[in-house]
């Protein structure tokens, strides 16, 4: 299935009253028109021919011709609030959420406390830059409908199913929590100084670096059976502090994840067993992308942006999320 | 299964008692954590009653779903 497409042929699609989930450069995003669609910034993607990074092309999910309601709405740091109330009663909601932007500290932090939290189908990814252009470029989202590009908010397509349908949002995570100490942390946040180890007190720098754990691991918490990781972004020497991609939460018991060998067979084993055909949207993390070198690889028929969080009703980290769409038996 | 079929023992037992069910549902994975999280900072019967409700308010959305429905069973199926 193709998905990476040239501006030209995203303009046509638009024009033709398509509504488009989008990924890509920038630059390519500006040259859109208004329509229905919505998008993030990022140059890297699982596609037909595996991992890749293109600043030619943008990455479409064209939603299916059997969805005619949806609602694209604009979201900031003190609104993201209300996105799980937004949500239609039967159908899903797509969110992207520019990395290191207000919103996305707002949403990681407190989503959890958000009104109506989990008890509607949210999505979504993190949107990033090349690697290379962290601290020259800022992440962006925009909104098809007025043509704005912001580097702070959360633009979210709010998507309504026919009654016949219905929306299986899941996640593959390779990851399991690891055989060694347990963790916890004294108060959410996405940098730690102190964290109790098997209940004792310790600085957390201290203890990765006594431990040589490879960083690369993440912390992963039991979510009644999800497993739900929280990577390490660094460790800073000086102020004996630990930063994170995604906050750790106070009261949570994490550990270390166990070792993987390779991760194209650990996530072919994770699968879904039904369809993959019948998944929508999936997106997978920079992370992961990075560090198990997916660049030329192919991850099955799964294809999406690679992003700089995801989100499956919360933010995540090295972890695939996916939703497919469904026939209600 | 009709959610409704489920005492509220049987939900606060779920979420104060740690029970271990392997669950399917995504978001009642994710919600039932936080509220056991929540449950262990404040257990007063306003509080669990309110997380109750938020259970309720999950298990109300999304009756329909073949994952929420094997769960729902299982839950039934832990009362006895």
């Amino acid at each position: 299935m193709k998905v990476l497409f040239k501006v030209s042929e995203v303009i046509d699609k638009i024009k033709q009253g398509k509504k488009l989930l989008l990924a890509g450069d920038e630059n390519l995003l500006r040259q859109l028109p208004a329509g229905q669609w919505i998008a993030g910034t990022i140059p890297y993607f699982m596609a037909e021919e595996g991992g890749l990074e293109t600043r030619e092309h943008l990455f479409v999910n064209e939603l299916p011709s059997y969805i005619s309601n949806i609602k694209i709405t604009k979201y900031s740091a003190g609104t993201v609030a209300n996105v799980y109330n937004d949500a239609p009663p039967n159908g899903f909601s797509i969110i992207i959420i520019p990395a290191f932007s207000p919103t996305h500290f707002a949403f990681a932090l407190n989503a959890p406390q958000f009104p109506n939290f989990a008890t509607s189908q949210l999505i979504g990814w993190i949107s990033g830059v090349h690697l290379d252009e962290i601290n020259r470029q800022k992440p962006k989202i925009a909104n098809g409908e007025t043509l704005e590009i912001l580097d702070d908010g959360a633009i979210v397509m709010h998507v309504e199913l026919p009654e016949n349908k219905y929306a299986d949002l899941n996640i593959i995570n390779i990851f399991t929590q690891g055989a060694g100490d347990t963790i916890t942390f004294p108060a959410d946040g996405f940098k730690a100084t102190d964290a109790e180890i098997n209940g004792e007190k310790v600085n957390f720098a201290d203890y990765l670096t006594a431990k040589k754990i490879d960083t690369r691991l993440p912390l992963v918490a039991n979510y009644c059976g999800a497993m739900i990781n929280t990577s390490i972004q660094g460790i800073d020497q000086q102020q004996k502090q630990v930063t994170f991609y995604a906050p750790v939460f106070k009261g949570i018991e994490y550990k270390i994840a166990a070792p993987i060998d390779d991760y194209i067979t650990a996530f072919m084993k994770q699968l879904p067993q039904e369809d993959t055909g019948q998944i929508f949207f999936s997106c997978n993390c920079i992370l992961n992308y990075v560090y198990s070198n997916l660049a030329g690889k192919k991850t099955g028929e799964i294809m999406g942006p690679i992003t700089f969080g995801e989100i499956a009703y919360q933010l995540l980290n090295q972890t695939l999320a996916y939703i497919s769409i469904k026939d209600l038996a | 299964m009709n959610p409704s079929n489920i005492s509220d023992q049987t939900l606060k037992d779920l979420i104060c008692k740690d029970l271990d069910v392997e669950f399917e549902f995504l978001a009642l994975k994710i919600l039932l954590s936080r509220l056991r999280l929540k449950a262990k900072s404040d257990s007063t019967p306003n509080a669990i009653n309110n997380s109750i409700a938020e259970l309720r308010k999950l298990f109300d959305r999304f009756a329909n779903l073949p994952a929420l429905q094997k769960d729902l069973q299982k839950i039934m199926e832990s009362e006895r």
